[in-house]
């Protein structure tokens, strides 16, 4: 990741077209990936994002990201358009670009279908763009194994401007590693913490504790405890009960390479514009949007893959849709910077608004949380970042607190650290003692950095990362979460009753702490001189 | 390191039809070379090399052994954790991944088909908690007892 910020920050001209031929488009790996670590497969896709228009990235698992490393390589960078459809063929002698007229225009499950069996090797593994990418719809991803998505920032769209179909990559080369029997001992004690299960917390009182703890003033710090995102999106977001319906269009989502999360918001918002007359059956061939209708979101879907009628509006993304509809429907369209957030209320956790509005890449829910801070546990590795306690005031999360924001500052710098090794974030919810990331890095390199070095290389990419929107014009205070997420109107019943951000303080202690202009957020001085010496 | 091919080679080419990446070359009949950036160390040439011409990556001559009895992967269920690895690591893409002990909803690495598998060891490895070990074959083919 810290080698996309670097490319990415001097290749792409100030102010370039996403979808021109100037912007850069990287797949890069885990530096941890097929070393003999744990959790470390993950891959990134990275860019100039065409619906932010500043930094985009999307991150995504499956057998990719070894792939990448068993070509001999981290990283695959695309500059320039191609003027026909094309698709990189790596094996161990050869890198090319080969004619992809026959799948242009299919599906990407088809396309990875197709690509594997064509393929001379055994070893064969595929990135590819659906329909969504190729007709350039902002919210498309680059998908792998079927049905992962490196969802998130429109790179799907970027993939599909430079007419790049696929990656496919038949590697076999080794990944060696400094000391692989160091790596494989700390795989061991993460196994250990894997493999623990308490007996005496069953199902039934995990469920009760979690009801109880909802009406009680005061909250426990998480550990450990993985969550899940399923597709709420389709159900609770649309208030569809037709659980099937739900798979079904998680299913044309996969294989036209649109992104889940933002696809949903985009339905969800022209429910809203019908149901308040902003939108008529007029612009909608008849069809009456209404919420909870499963008919009616599956019109919406495939008129957004196809890019027809009222589906042409929405596949942009609900800012440009809300842009393109006029009649105040800009105080619907939920987004930060441009980029839908994910089903992460940023109400009942702050921390979430907070990495929805400073993050180079706005609006993506995995940025960070202070309840992901807390599953972290960093400050039993790393010195000099706040510590939380089990129990606390659930109030006092909305309390003017400059822990908060160096919470957040961690947070930030760990998650760099993370997306650099490759490791997941539902592993790294184990918590930093029973995930050795630090340890594994320097077992995998042969280096001897402290865990604060780490967390220092990791501020200093999410610098090069902030660094690259102000390059392009990005106003940090432009990628601020929008009124809804906020808390604005606040609510007076339900779970966040009376639950409000006050988000301009947090985003400023946040800059001030990364040496960003308290006001502006653009960096200061001495924070220019040094992302000048790290660039 | 790399393996490398000595001027012993008669340029039979069961060292280039085994090689996994494709990293030997050289006509039939004719000696044979091994493009070092390419060759993995994997070992399968001097497995199957009748006159001894393959040297190993530290220089000693390796030598033939008859395909059954070369060394295949033995999975402990009981360690692995179904990680992958294993399976990702394959260069001959032998391992395949099912579920095989009741009531486990863990899908563990088995050989669906032993003439596949090369013998490398990588699998052994790389594994992280060492849960396979290098051992005799069992038989032609290994079906896993899938619940």
């Amino acid at each position: 990741m810290g080698l996309a910020a670097h490319v990415l920050f001097h290749r792409i001209p100030a102010k370039a077209d996403p979808l021109g031929p100037d912007n850069v488009l990287g797949f890069v790996s885990g530096l941890l990936t097929g070393t003999g670590s744990l959790f470390t497969g993950r891959w990134m896709v990275t860019g100039k994002s065409p619906l932010t228009n500043g930094w985009g990235e999307a991150n995504c698992g499956g057998n990719f990201s070894p792939a990448i490393k068993r070509c001999g390589v981290d990283g695959i960078f695309f500059k320039g358009i191609s003027p026909e459809p094309v698709y990189l063929y790596v094996d161990d002698k050869t890198a090319e670009l080969r004619d992809a007229a026959d799948i242009w225009g299919k599906d990407a499950v088809e396309t990875e279908s197709i690509l594997i069996d064509s393929s001379e090797s055994r070893n064969t593994r595929v990135a590819c763009i659906g329909q969504a990418g190729e007709k350039l719809s902002l919210i498309s991803g680059v998908s792998t194994d079927k049905g992962r998505m490196a969802a998130r920032s429109g790179l799907g769209a970027v993939m599909g401007s430079k007419k790049l179909k696929a990656l496919v990559l038949a590697g076999t080369q080794r990944i060696h590693a400094h000391n692989p029997n160091e790596i494989k001992q700390l795989s061991r004690i993460c196994n250990k913490w894997v493999q623990f299960q308490p007996p005496f917390l069953p199902g039934i009182l995990m469920a009760f504790v979690g009801a109880l703890l909802r009406i009680m003033p005061w909250g426990v710090a998480q550990d450990g405890f993985l969550y899940k995102i399923s597709l709420r999106k389709w159900g609770t977001v649309c208030m569809n009960q037709d659980v099937e319906s739900i798979f079904y269009f998680n299913e044309l989502l996969n294989r036209a390479g649109m992104d889940s999360i933002s696809a949903g918001h985009a339905v969800a918002f022209a429910f809203e514009c019908f149901e308040k007359g902003i939108l008529t059956t007029a612009e909608t061939e008849g069809k009456e949007l209404k919420w909870g209708d499963p008919d009616a979101v599956k019109y919406l879907i495939e008129q957004m893959i196809e890019r027809k009628g009222i589906g042409d509006i929405l596949a942009d993304g609900v800012k440009l849709a809300a842009e393109r509809i006029g009649n105040d429907s800009d105080q619907l369209a939920m987004h930060a910077g441009g980029q839908e957030p994910a089903m992460h209320d940023s109400r009942n956790d702050p921390g979430f608004a907070l990495h929805y509005s400073v993050e180079p890449a706005p609006g993506r829910h995995t940025n960070g949380a202070w309840f992901y801070y807390e599953m972290y546990q960093l400050w039993k590795t790393v010195k000099n970042v706040p510590r939380v306690s089990y129990f606390f005031i659930k109030s006092s999360k909305y309390k003017k607190d400059i822990n908060h924001a160096k919470k957040s500052k961690a947070n930030s710098e760990y998650l760099n650290v993370m997306n650099g090794s490759g490791i997941c974030q539902f592993g790294s919810f184990l918590g930093s003692r029973r995930i050795r990331i630090f340890e594994w890095l320097n077992a995998a390199t042969g280096w001897h950095f402290s865990p604060e070095q780490y967390m220092e290389i990791g501020n200093n990419v999410q610098q090069l990362k902030h660094a690259f929107n102000i390059k392009h014009g990005i106003l940090p205070r432009d990628n601020k979460a929008c009124d809804r997420l906020l808390g604005i109107p606040v609510q007076t019943k339900g779970a966040n009753k009376g639950c409000q951000v006050d988000i301009d303080v947090l985003m400023e202690d946040y800059w001030q702490l990364f040496g960003w202009d308290k006001e502006t957020g653009v960096p200061c001085e001495k924070t220019i001189d040094k992302i000048a010496s790290i660039s | 390191m790399a393996y490398a091919i000595t001027s012993d080679c008669i340029g039979c080419r069961a060292c280039k039809r085994i090689c996994p990446s494709d990293a030997i070359f050289g006509k039939k009949k004719e000696l044979h070379t091994v493009d070092t950036n390419i060759c993995i160390d994997c070992g399968a040439c001097g497995r199957v090399c009748p006159v001894k011409a393959v040297e190993d990556d530290v220089g000693l001559i390796t030598t033939r052994i008859n395909k059954k009895d070369w060394a295949r992967p033995v999975v402990d269920m009981d360690t692995c954790m179904s990680c992958g690895i294993c399976i990702d690591t394959c260069p001959a893409r032998a391992l395949d991944q099912a579920l095989q002990k009741k009531a486990n909803p863990h899908a563990f690495p088995f050989l669906p088909d032993e003439s596949i598998c090369m013998g490398c060891g990588f699998c052994a490895t790389d594994c992280p908690v060492s849960a396979i070990a290098m051992g005799p074959r069992k038989g032609k083919k290994q079906t896993h007892k899938g619940t």
